[in-house]
C-alpha cells in the first residue's frame, strides 16, 4: 500500500459495514486527524478538549495545510516572546490535567 | 480587445442568470493598447480575456472561503480558555463522564478499523463528548492508517538492503 487510497480501496472499502464513508471523506478525516495530532504533540490531549469545548474544530481543521498548526504545537512546546498569549493556553492545559488526569 | 462590458450587455446578463457580473481586474481604459506596448499592470502576468469569456463570470451565492488563520490567530482563540475567567470545570466534568462511560473504555480495547470508521462520524448525544471522541477517533485513524503505509515502506527498504547485499 503506496497511499491513503490503496488503504482505503484495500482494507476500508471491503469492511462489512454498509456505513463506510467514501474515499474523499476518509482522506479528508485523515488529513484533519494529522493536524489534530500536531496540535496534541505540542499541547497535549487537553488541547483537543479546548478545541471541542470551543467550538473551534473546523476552523483548526481548515487552516492551511499543517504548517500553521505545526507552528502552534512548537510555540506551546517553547514558547518565546513572539507571542504573549500561549502561557494562557499551557496554563488551561496543565490546569485540565491537575484536575483531571487522563491515565 | 474588449476589455469591459457594455451596460446593456450586463443588463441582460443579470435578467437571464439572476447574478451580478464579475469584473476582471483592470479598470476601464486600461489593456487596449498595453499588449502592444509590452507594458501589462497585472502582477501576476494575467492577460486581458476577451469580452465573450468575461461575460460568462458571474458572482455565486455562496463563495468557498480559504481559511487565512495565522499561528497567533489559532493562538488567541484557544487563550480564551483561560483558567479564571471561562468555565473550565464543565469541559473538566465532561472528560470526566467520558472516562466513566463505557465508549471511553472501548478506545483501549477495540481499535479495529470499523469501530474507528463509526466514531470518526459522531455519534454521541453530549456536544463536547461526541466532538472530542470525534477529534481523537480522527487521530487514531490517521496513526493507524500512517502505520499501514509505513510498513510497506518499512518491507520495501529490507528488500532493496537484501538485494544490495
Amino acid at each position: 500500500m503506496r497511499s491513503l487510497r490503496d488503504v482505503y480501496h484495500s482494507v476500508v472499502a471491503k469492511l462489512p459495514d454498509t456505513q463506510i464513508p467514501s474515499c474523499r471523506t476518509f482522506v479528508e478525516w485523515n488529513s484533519f486527524g494529522c493536524k489534530f495530532a500536531c496540535l496534541a504533540e505540542g499541547g497535549t490531549v487537553y488541547l483537543l478538549l479546548m478545541i471541542a469545548a470551543l467550538d473551534l474544530r473546523w476552523s483548526v481543521a481548515k487552516a492551511s495545510h499543517g504548517r500553521v498548526l505545526w507552528e502552534v504545537a512548537k510555540l506551546l512546546r517553547a514558547p518565546d516572546d513572539s507571542c504573549e498569549r500561549s502561557p494562557y493556553c499551557i496554563g488551561s492545559c496543565s490546569q485540565c490535567c491537575i484536575q483531571s488526569p487522563v491515565t | 480587445m474588449q476589455t469591459h462590458i457594455n451596460p446593456s450587455d450586463e443588463e441582460s446578463y443579470a435578467q437571464v442568470t439572476g447574478k451580478n457580473l464579475r469584473y476582471h481586474p483592470y479598470r476601464e481604459g486600461e489593456g487596449q493598447n498595453d499588449h502592444h506596448q509590452g507594458k501589462r499592470n497585472c502582477k501576476r502576468n494575467g492577460r486581458v480575456k476577451a469580452g465573450a469569456a468575461v461575460a460568462n463570470w458571474g458572482i455565486g451565492e455562496k463563495m468557498a472561503k480559504t481559511s487565512n488563520m495565522s499561528c497567533e490567530a489559532v493562538i488567541s482563540a484557544l487563550a480564551v480558555a483561560h483558567p479564571l475567567r471561562c468555565d473550565l470545570d464543565t469541559w473538566i466534568e465532561a472528560l470526566q463522564d467520558l472516562r466513566a462511560d463505557s465508549e471511553y473504555g472501548s478506545f483501549l480495547v477495540d481499535d479495529s478499523m470499523a469501530t474507528v470508521l463509526q466514531r470518526c462520524q459522531g455519534s454521541t448525544n453530549s456536544f463536547l463528548k461526541g466532538e472530542f471522541i470525534s477529534m481523537l477517533s480522527r487521530v487514531q485513524l490517521a496513526i493507524k492508517c500512517q502505520r499501514q503505509v509505513l510498513s510497506l515502506l518499512q518491507v520495501l527498504l529490507v528488500y532493496l538492503i537484501f538485494l544490495s547485499l
